[in-house]
């Protein structure tokens, strides 16, 4: 930033009095009591308000008004700033923007938290003693002792301050990690789900249905499986009962069959017995009869031995023997006829020869049938085609009948499994949501969690890795600073002690391998001294930022030489900052050329 | 002799959800549903006579009770324009749970082939023209093979498929599932006049030079892809196809159906001069109908602030994902910061330090500087 202009309305011996400034190098001359460190102290006034000296700048003349005003340019953007003393209300314009507060050094009103705020964001600090203790060095202030507080405030600011507000990037990337995670990086924790959680625990829920759809998938294979089986087992044992069911009432059949058959044999067995006895006896019959014809011709055999009469001897022995013969034949025919009456008396009792043929056809014709059944039946059931007994059929029937009464059992028993199974497996199957589709989502979330994880591992070491280099260089920038004042105090005085800082900013000198104290320094070495300690300090605050810097004559006890080098330094710090330098030596615009002149 | 007009379509995914889209999921939804409106109207000013779907009309076989309301309602345009639907099920909507969208009673209207192994074609006749349909709808539990049943039957007429099926050697074939897998070369050894494929979600046409001329027209397979993006490397368009056939030829003819288009782009920064150069590329992309992924990758040469960059450029699209993969040693200024006695000059040294003895680690230690490095510029440049 860079004050523009001054307007001293009424302030101290000045009375509407405007002032142009560079946003350079500006030197302020006059001669003692002209008004320089009263300008200089009133844009301190303006921008912070007097706690202690506001009554050493009351207006003389008109004490009822004590005002004054400035403007500036910060960040390419014209702020105008007025301040009345009397009761310090601040009136801050920006691009018409109207700012208008009470605002006094003591005050705790929040107006005037807002308007540090704006303080700290054109100077980095709001507060004013470290104003004083910074860009603004005062007539013999150079060597003035400060207290343990403003050390420690002078510290923080500084390792605070020095390229960026450090604080506020790790309080962004805390913010950030918040965004994505409940964790903090400092290990404590939010209530609230973030991002990260939120998308971990969508996919820990994706990945338990992922679990439960494969699961019950494979689970419904199997009992698909075993369904399937059972179902084989009901079917084939349905096929067995049918077929039982069936083979039992022929088995009733086959055995009353086999009865009949048995008991239709018996009797063609029979009836071919008679036939076979009826034809004996008629064949008997006949031969008989055919015997009893031949003895009737035999009769006249004796007649035989007329012919030999003449020869009674022979004629006797032939009637005797022919006599003989006839007494045989009338004794064989007695016997025939006997027998003839005998066989007649059988036949008597025997059926007909026809009816007992007819009979014999009737029980042939039953057996063919009855055989034409059985052939039948034991085709359909081959098994059957073993048995030949009544008692067999007996055992096969109450045996199959046992099994069929057996396989309606089971055929029961898994019908009511496999219910079981299709019901249990219509439940399972409720509100599944295909694997496909789950590993689809799981595989978009995994991609949102990696570029998550990613960025919260990121800012969980940026965090971590920054707090770590705030802290050691916070511990080490007293060393780093050290190195900048020996640097700075070398070129001043053209002398190269080293010059360490310590805790509260007192300086001790090391020279030859011996160290000594500031306090043996002469008193125009001390403020060269201290003069190179602003000076770092001012660089370590103006390092992103345009400050002003305001000199009232620092270096009053400076040789000429030390005296030109401090003079290259402020014009090279004036290169891109805005200087107010006071004198009332006229010399020093010799040492200023390029000095915008201000003469009071 | 009359022409038949068939429109394939498939990978719907009505009621799919895209939570990686954060705001825009919801009406992102909604595009889904919107695109499958598109599908329906094409078919009706088209005036198809045959509307056929090769899986996932949903994206889960419990879609939500309004949107199958919905569904139904443009089916039934379709069967008041008197076109023939038929349909299989997919991966995502599979006819497995008990209490499946499709087990409404709603779906035996249309030509449903539910079975995992098909028995017989499905055979229809329109305007004189015998269509025989085959198709199985997928089903991870059945082992066995369903290709055989597909084989093309005797009949006059088209021969048409439909299969939701993963072709070996696609381009999504080491991305995606690979359900049902099969080669080109099984399918058209199925002798079918035309298969609609469904599964892979970019368009795919693959043509049979070796089929038999004469009684069998010529062999066609295809993926219509989905109708509309469900990742951002889904990024071609989106389209139905459209075939006409009479007995002597079968044309097939695409057309775009989405709504909006992903983009999944990569600006490389090498050839990036500054952050509005960047910005300018950015904007070549961008559409009110472009939902982007866009990567930034290569060396840079100035500070690259993403969140306010991705912030300013969303406004030209539906959606807008900056992913930063630049070569960070390159990148301005990590080289100036290192060399500095300050606390950022410290936090990249041990950031290095870091990298130095856990290489396994170095992506994530980058990716630390990354994230402070914007703020360390910040104070240079905007962004």
């Amino acid at each position: 930033m860079h004050i523009k202009h001054i307007i001293l309305s009424n302030f101290g011996r000045f009375k509407d009095k405007e002032i142009a400034f560079s946003p350079h190098l500006n030197l302020i001359i006059g001669p003692n009591e002209a008004g320089k460190s009263t300008l200089l102290n009133s844009i301190y006034g303006i921008f912070f308000g007097f706690k202690n000296m506001k009554e050493h700048y009351l207006p003389w003349n008109e004490p009822s008004s004590f005002k004054a005003g400035l403007s500036f340019v910060h960040e390419d953007k014209s702020f105008s700033l007025e301040r009345n003393f009397l009761n310090d209300e601040v009136t801050l314009i920006e691009d018409k923007k109207k700012f208008q507060a009470k605002i006094s050094p003591q005050g705790r009103r929040s107006e005037r938290d807002i308007y540090f705020k704006k303080v700290q964001d054109y100077f980095g600090l709001s507060d004013p003693l470290l104003f004083r203790k910074t860009i603004f060095i005062g007539q013999n202030e150079l060597l003035r002792k400060w207290t343990e507080e403003e050390n420690v405030q002078l510290k923080s600011l500084l390792s605070g301050l020095s390229e960026h507000d450090y604080d506020q990037i790790l309080n962004e990337l805390e913010v950030k990690y918040f965004q994505l995670t409940k964790s903090a990086p400092n290990g404590m924790n939010k209530r609230n789900n973030r991002l990260l959680e939120e998308i971990q625990e969508q996919k820990k829920q994706l990945e338990a249905q992922l679990q439960i759809s494969k699961e019950t998938y494979e689970n419904i294979e199997s009992i698909k499986h075993k369904s399937s089986v059972l179902q084989e087992e009901t079917t084939h044992l349905k096929k067995e009962s049918k077929f039982l069911e069936s083979l039992l009432p022929h088995i009733s059949k086959f055995k009353n069959l086999l009865d009949k058959k048995n008991l239709l044999s018996k009797q063609y067995e029979e009836k071919n017995k008679l036939k076979n006895k009826s034809a004996q006896l008629s064949l008997q019959y006949q031969l008989l009869e055919e015997q009893s014809r031949l003895d009737k011709r035999i009769f006249f055999l004796p007649l035989v031995s007329l012919v030999f009469v003449w020869w009674w001897p022979v004629a006797l022995s032939l009637l005797v023997a022919t006599g003989a013969i006839l007494t045989y034949v009338v004794m064989a025919q007695r016997k025939i006829l006997n027998q003839k009456k005998d066989c007649s008396h059988q036949r008597a009792y025997l059926p007909t020869q026809t009816s007992l043929e007819k009979d014999l056809s009737e029980v042939a014709g039953q057996l063919h049938e009855i055989k034409s059944e059985i052939v039948e039946i034991c085709t359909r059931y081959p098994k059957l085609s073993k048995i030949d007994d009544v008692k067999d059929c007996d055992i096969l029937f109450y045996e199959n009948q046992k099994i069929f009464t057996s396989h309606q059992k089971k055929i029961e028993e898994k019908t009511f499994a496999m219910f079981q199974i299709e019901k249990n497996m219509a439940l399972s199957q409720k509100g599944i949501t295909p694997p496909s589709k789950l590993l689809d989502d799981i595989s978009i979330l995994e991609e949102q969690e990696k570029s998550v994880k990613a960025k919260t591992q990121g800012l969980y070491w940026a965090h971590k890795i920054l707090m770590e280099s705030i802290q050691e260089y916070r511990q080490s920038f007293l060393e780093t600073l050290s190195e900048d004042v020996s640097h700075l105090f070398s070129h001043i005085t053209q002398k190269h002690p080293h010059v360490s800082i310590l805790k509260d900013f007192q300086l001790k000198l090391k020279n030859d391998a011996q160290e000594f104290s500031s306090s043996h320094l002469s008193f125009g070495a001390k403020e060269q001294l201290y003069f190179a300690l602003r000076l770092v300090f001012i660089q370590k605050l103006t390092h992103n930022k345009s400050l002003p810097l305001f000199l009232d004559d620092p270096f009053v006890n400076f040789d000429e030489h030390r005296l030109k080098s401090s003079c290259d330094l402020i014009e090279k710090y004036a290169q891109n900052h805005q200087v107010f330098f006071v004198t009332h030596s006229q010399s020093m615009i010799n040492y200023f050329p390029k000095a915008h002149l201000i003469s009071l | 002799m009359s022409k038949l007009k068939i429109l394939h379509t498939a990978d719907n995914h009505l009621g799919s959800k895209c939570s990686f889209l954060a705001d825009y999921a919801a009406t992102r939804t909604n595009d889904f549903f919107k695109a499958f409106q598109n599908i329906i109207n094409t078919a009706i000013s088209n005036s198809v006579n045959l509307f056929v779907l090769a899986g996932d009309l949903f994206d889960s076989p419990h879609p939500p009770l309004s949107l199958v309301q919905s569904v139904k309602s443009e089916f039934t345009k379709l069967k008041q324009n008197g076109i023939e639907i038929a349909l299989i099920a997919g991966t995502h909507d599979d006819l497995i749970p008990s209490d499946s969208v499709y087990h409404d009673s709603f779906w035996d209207d249309f030509i449903f082939l539910k079975d995992p192994v098909l028995q017989q074609p499905h055979s229809i006749n329109i305007q004189g023209i015998p269509i025989h349909i085959y198709g199985i709808s997928y089903n991870t539990l059945n082992i066995q093979n369903p290709l055989p049943s597909l084989k093309r039957r005797e009949g006059n007429g088209l021969h048409l498929g439909l299969l939701h099926c993963s072709i070996q050697n696609s381009p999504e074939w080491n991305i995606m599932p690979k359900d049902l897998p099969c080669s080109t070369e099984d399918l058209f050894a199925l002798g079918l006049n035309f298969i609609g494929l469904g599964h892979y979600h970019n368009y795919r046409l693959y043509e049979n030079n070796n089929a038999p001329s004469g009684s069998h027209p010529l062999q066609l397979i295809s993926y219509c892809g989905s109708s509309e993006g469900k990742k951002f490397h889904e990024s071609d368009e989106r389209y139905v196809n459209v075939l006409t056939y009479d007995s002597e030829k079968l044309l097939i003819e695409k057309h775009p159906v989405q709504i909006k288009k992903m983009r999944d782009v990569e600006i490389d920064l090498l050839s990036v001069t500054d952050i509005q150069h960047l910005k300018n590329k950015i904007q070549e992309i961008s559409g009110p109908d472009i939902l982007a992924k866009i990567t930034l990758k290569g060396e840079i040469d100035f500070p690259l602030h993403l969140e306010p960059l991705e912030e300013e450029c969303r406004k030209d699209f539906t959606y807008l994902k900056l992913v930063d993969e630049t070569d960070l040693y390159q990148k301005y200024p990590v080289h100036n910061i290192e060399q500095e006695k300050t606390i950022r000059g410290l936090y990249v040294r041990k950031i290095q330090e870091k990298i130095k003895s856990n290489p396994e680690l170095k992506d994530v230690y980058e990716r630390a500087l990354k994230e402070t490095l914007n703020y360390f510029a910040k104070d240079h440049n905007a962004y």
